[in-house]
């Protein structure tokens, strides 16, 4: 009987042998993960602060006393396909889709400037929005957004901001705003499913940075991912810098540096 | 339909030999199948010296009628080729647009090595005729994969392929010495491709153009053939 073992153990062990590698198992690469959130969170950031640098603009624009000059700065930061229109306590945008369906801005500032009284700005073009702006008794203004539609996500944040904006070319009406905000934004994208929504919560660690010639320049983002239908929940850090202009993400402890080449 | 009738073509050759070998084994003297060496053992040695030799020494393969074989085996191409009928099907459906959560589930696993055991035999034999033996054989091989986090490890979906074979075997002795035997056998039967939401039946045959084995109750065996048995096949198998 024990040489019925010691057969058995000798033919077990080959099978070791004979079993072979077919396929070797792909890079095991956490920066894709961290990238990947990076980049989603990044397009959401991106629509959001043109938001932002929108309205400023706006507001800029409406300072601008000489009709040619105020023309023209509307004409570089809201196209030319686009309509100015005063209508009660505020204005309309009116723009003009590569498909030649109208897209509305309506901008209710309560003939007031930005930063000195309640402004409501709400778009219908598809990805709507509505955005209240109050402002700040330190100075800075609140922007309260209701209802986001970003790509296949909706949800809403709520940041409060400060802006500087500098005019670099009196000529060509050229101009850079530069905002720094703090605050968090959630979207929820349910593609997956309604009861399996993937959330991505963006919040400040550091107040943020932007400008809008730049991209981002300084501050710090927690943006934590959370999928329902996966049931996994990854949390990246993205922190900024400006010379060199890089983000370094942070997941599980490992930071991994990405430069940019034309800009956050 | 064309498995069918192959099925039913194996089920009459096996019953057909069966009843031939049979017919043999009712009207032939036990002395008949007795080894060469036997034989020799009769005609050398009185009667007296035949009574004190051991069984086990003298009759290693008439005491023993049936045999069990466990092996494993090298694959040759054809079994290649159908291990590689294998898909994987989740991963098939990246060249579709996937959305976010597909994209990042996606990029926090990978793949693990896909591993393989092409071919494990289980075969038991009937000897009928010093010559023949009949019997079942049946050979198991398959490969997994698994999807694993990229940072825990942990497995998230294990893939895996099946290919199992049932065959009637026809074993043909021809050569026999006390602790060596050496034979060819031809199997039919019928081949399963299990994987999760692609399995099919399809007709198989196994053959070993030479093998060989060496012991007595108990021995070892190597053969060299072609089929869904592999190419080179090794063992050990038990007679009683």
């Amino acid at each position: 009987m024990r040489r019925v073992y010691l057969y058995l153990a000798m033919v077990l062990s080959t099978f070791t042998f004979v079993s072979c590698v077919i396929d070797d198992a792909e890079s095991r690469d956490p920066e894709r993960v961290a990238q990947t959130i990076w980049s989603e969170a990044h397009a959401d950031l991106r629509y959001i602060n043109k938001m932002l640098t929108d309205v400023v603009h706006f507001d800029h624009m409406l300072q601008i006393e000489d009709d040619s000059q105020r023309d023209k700065y509307f004409d570089i930061y809201f196209g030319q396909r686009t309509e100015l229109e005063e209508r009660g306590n505020g204005y309309v945008v009116k723009r003009m889709s590569n498909y030649d369906m109208p897209i509305y801005t309506y901008y209710i500032t309560n003939r007031c400037a930005l930063g000195e009284g309640e402004w409501t700005v709400r778009y219908e073009g598809g990805n709507d929005y509505t955005m209240t702006l109050t402002p700040q008794e330190d100075g800075s203004i609140e922007a309260d957004i209701s209802s986001l539609y970003v790509a296949e996500s909706e949800g809403s944040a709520i940041l409060t901001f400060g802006y500087l904006l500098h005019d670099l070319d009196q000529v060509t009406c050229n101009a850079e705003v530069e905002l720094c905000y703090e605050g968090s934004i959630e979207l929820v994208d349910r593609s997956m499913g309604e009861s399996k929504p993937l959330t991505i919560s963006t919040r400040t660690l550091e107040p943020v940075l932007f400008s809008d010639q730049w991209g981002f320049k300084g501050g710090k983002l927690r943006i934590e991912c959370r999928d329902e239908f996966y049931g996994s929940r990854d949390e990246v850090d993205a922190e900024f810098f400006f010379d060199p202009q890089r983000v370094d993400l942070t997941y599980l402890g490992v930071v991994y540096t990405k430069h940019a080449q034309y800009g956050i | 339909m064309r498995i069918r009738i192959f099925m039913l073509l194996v089920a009459f050759v096996a019953s057909l030999t069966t009843v031939l070998a049979q017919s043999n084994v009712t009207t032939e003297q036990l002395s008949d199948n007795v080894s060469a060496y036997w034989a020799e053992q009769q005609h050398s040695a009185t009667m007296t010296q035949v009574s004190n030799l051991s069984p086990d020494d003298a009759l290693p393969s008439v005491r023993f009628a049936n045999s069990l074989e466990l092996g494993t085996a090298v694959p040759g191409a054809s079994l290649i080729l159908l291990m590689e009928l294998y898909t994987d099907v989740d991963r098939g459906l990246q060249s579709q647009s996937r959305n976010f959560s597909q994209i990042l589930h996606d990029a926090s696993h990978y793949s693990s090595a896909e591993r393989c055991w092409p071919c494990l035999s289980l075969n038991y034999q009937h000897s009928v005729k010093r010559w023949l033996s009949l019997g079942v054989k049946s050979t198991v091989g398959w490969k997994t994969r698994s999807e694993r986090h990229v940072v825990s490890n942990d497995v998230y979906r294990r893939y895996s392929m099946c290919l199992a074979s049932l065959m009637f075997n026809m074993r043909f002795s021809w050569l026999h010495r006390d602790y060596v035997s050496m034979y060819s056998s031809l199997g039919l039967g019928a081949m399963a491709h299990i994987q999760f939401g692609d399995s099919w039946l399809a007709p198989m045959v196994d053959a070993a153009w030479v093998g060989i084995s060496v012991g007595k109750r108990v021995y070892g065996y190597a053969e060299f053939g072609a089929g869904v048995g592999g190419v080179l096949r090794a063992g050990v198998g038990v007679r009683f």
